[in-house]
């Protein structure tokens, strides 16, 4: 990432070898002050994006439907108002609605996540207490026969819904980021939008 | 010529008596409020030009025991420098266990599982930042990350059968967590919208971060 004061000190420079075609001693004075107030800080400016998503889960027919919707720029606002009626009538879900800020050029992440903890490693079966016991810790997606019941050491089964992508995004306007249907036996849609809106945190020299 | 040199000279001095260093100070405020007072909230809160207003509503309602705060902590650092704050309590659970061994002689069913191995986690509001100062420090540039951990509860997981077919279980932790992590731009002296979250568990309710932060020239 460029360092905002190495642009800063570019731009300046620029502007002191454009003024040199004139008479020796104010462009020195002219560039000098160029530089005396970059260097106290004048006109120091940075752009925040900040980030909002929303997922909303909808039934299946009316989340194709708006899917569609969203495929278009001039029916989006159908789509974003379509959402927002599902949900007013309870027949939506919204299921996480994340805000994130971040300066230009760098990385942000926002998370809310539950963590869910389960064994990876286990030691071999045995017998705890002979001859009756048959059970002990049992292998990995492997299991024991005892007592006419078959003993698991569960594992969890994850569903991922995942997207990644690269693109370029309108300032202020809901769009789609991503839609996936839930696995079986869930039969809804999960869409996922986003909205990105950028703020100018800048200004004047004032001397501290 | 005479002038250039006075201005020059001038100038210089102006801008030698101008460099400090500064100390930055953050201040974290992790709220909890209900879902519908944040939506009407929202709007103000990620302006920047307005969330002042928006920040003394937030402390309105916390007076009213309408909202919750969950954490206000303040940590400090020269330009440049890492600074972090914490407010947790630490929670540990094993993460590793030796083969379940039978106990009492035989005669009464037991089984030890025995721990041999632990974590520990910090439950509840972590924040740390490395922010930078314009030269006047007044324009900021912060490497934030801010956390609320939560304990959920306690999961029972099998690790062993007795003879009678009962079984031995062995408890762990579930962990909810809102985490952010990015780089922020702000001004001196003002406040800025983090971050806003999910509470677990609560549905009707909303997690809020917000930031204020300040400098002050460090004494020579």
């Amino acid at each position: 990432m460029d360092d905002p004061d190495r642009k800063m000190s570019r731009h300046f420079s620029h502007q002191g070898a454009r003024m040199t075609g004139r008479s020796a001693t104010p462009a020195a004075v002219l560039v000098f002050a160029w530089l005396a107030l970059f260097s106290a800080g004048f006109a120091r400016a940075e752009w925040n994006i900040a980030t909002e998503f929303r997922i909303v889960r909808v039934p299946v027919v009316a989340g194709v439907e708006i899917v569609e919707q969203f495929s278009e720029e001039r029916t989006t606002p159908d789509a974003v108002a379509a959402l927002d009626s599902l949900l007013r009538k309870g027949e939506a879900t919204l299921v996480k609605e994340l805000f994130g800020k971040g300066v230009s050029g760098a990385q942000q992440a926002i998370e809310d996540v539950e963590e869910f903890r389960y064994h990876t490693e286990y030691g071999a079966p045995h017998p705890l207490l002979a001859p009756e016991a048959k059970s002990g810790f049992t292998r990995r997606l492997k299991s024991v026969e005892q007592q006419g019941e078959r003993v698991y050491d569960y594992q969890p089964k994850v569903a991922q819904q995942k997207t990644t992508e690269n693109r370029a995004l309108p300032l202020g306007k809901w769009v789609l980021q991503a839609f996936h249907k839930r696995p079986a036996p869930f039969n809804d849609i999960e869409i996922t939008i986003v909205r990105i809106k950028t703020n100018h945190v800048q200004f004047t020299h004032q001397k501290p | 010529m005479k002038f250039a040199i006075r201005f020059l000279a001038a100038l210089a001095l102006g801008i030698f008596s101008a460099q400090a260093e500064w100390t930055i100070h953050t201040e974290p405020t992790v709220v909890v409020l209900p879902k519908k007072e944040v939506a009407s909230l929202l709007p103000d809160l990620r302006d920047d030009a307005k969330i002042e207003v928006a920040f003394a509503k937030i402390e309105q309602l916390v007076e009213q025991g309408t909202g919750r705060m969950e954490a206000t902590l303040v940590a400090k650092g020269a330009s440049g420098t890492k600074a972090e704050a914490k407010q947790v309590e630490e929670v540990s659970y094993a993460t590793e266990w030796d083969r379940p061994e039978p106990v009492g002689g035989g005669k009464v069913p037991a089984v030890a599982v025995k721990p041999s191995g632990f974590e520990t986690r910090g439950v509840g509001v972590s924040f740390s930042s490395e922010a930078t100062s314009s030269d006047d420090g007044r324009l900021l540039r912060l490497k934030l990350e801010h956390s609320h951990v939560r304990l959920l509860g306690w999961s029972e997981t099998e690790a062993a059968r007795l003879p009678d077919n009962s079984k031995v279980t062995i408890k762990q932790p579930r962990f909810a967590i809102n985490r952010g992590a990015g780089e922020i731009a702000m001004l001196a002296g003002t406040r800025t919208l983090l971050g806003v979250y999910a509470v677990p568990e609560k549905p009707d309710d909303t997690e809020i971060f917000i930031l204020r932060a300040w400098t002050t020239p460090t004494a020579k």
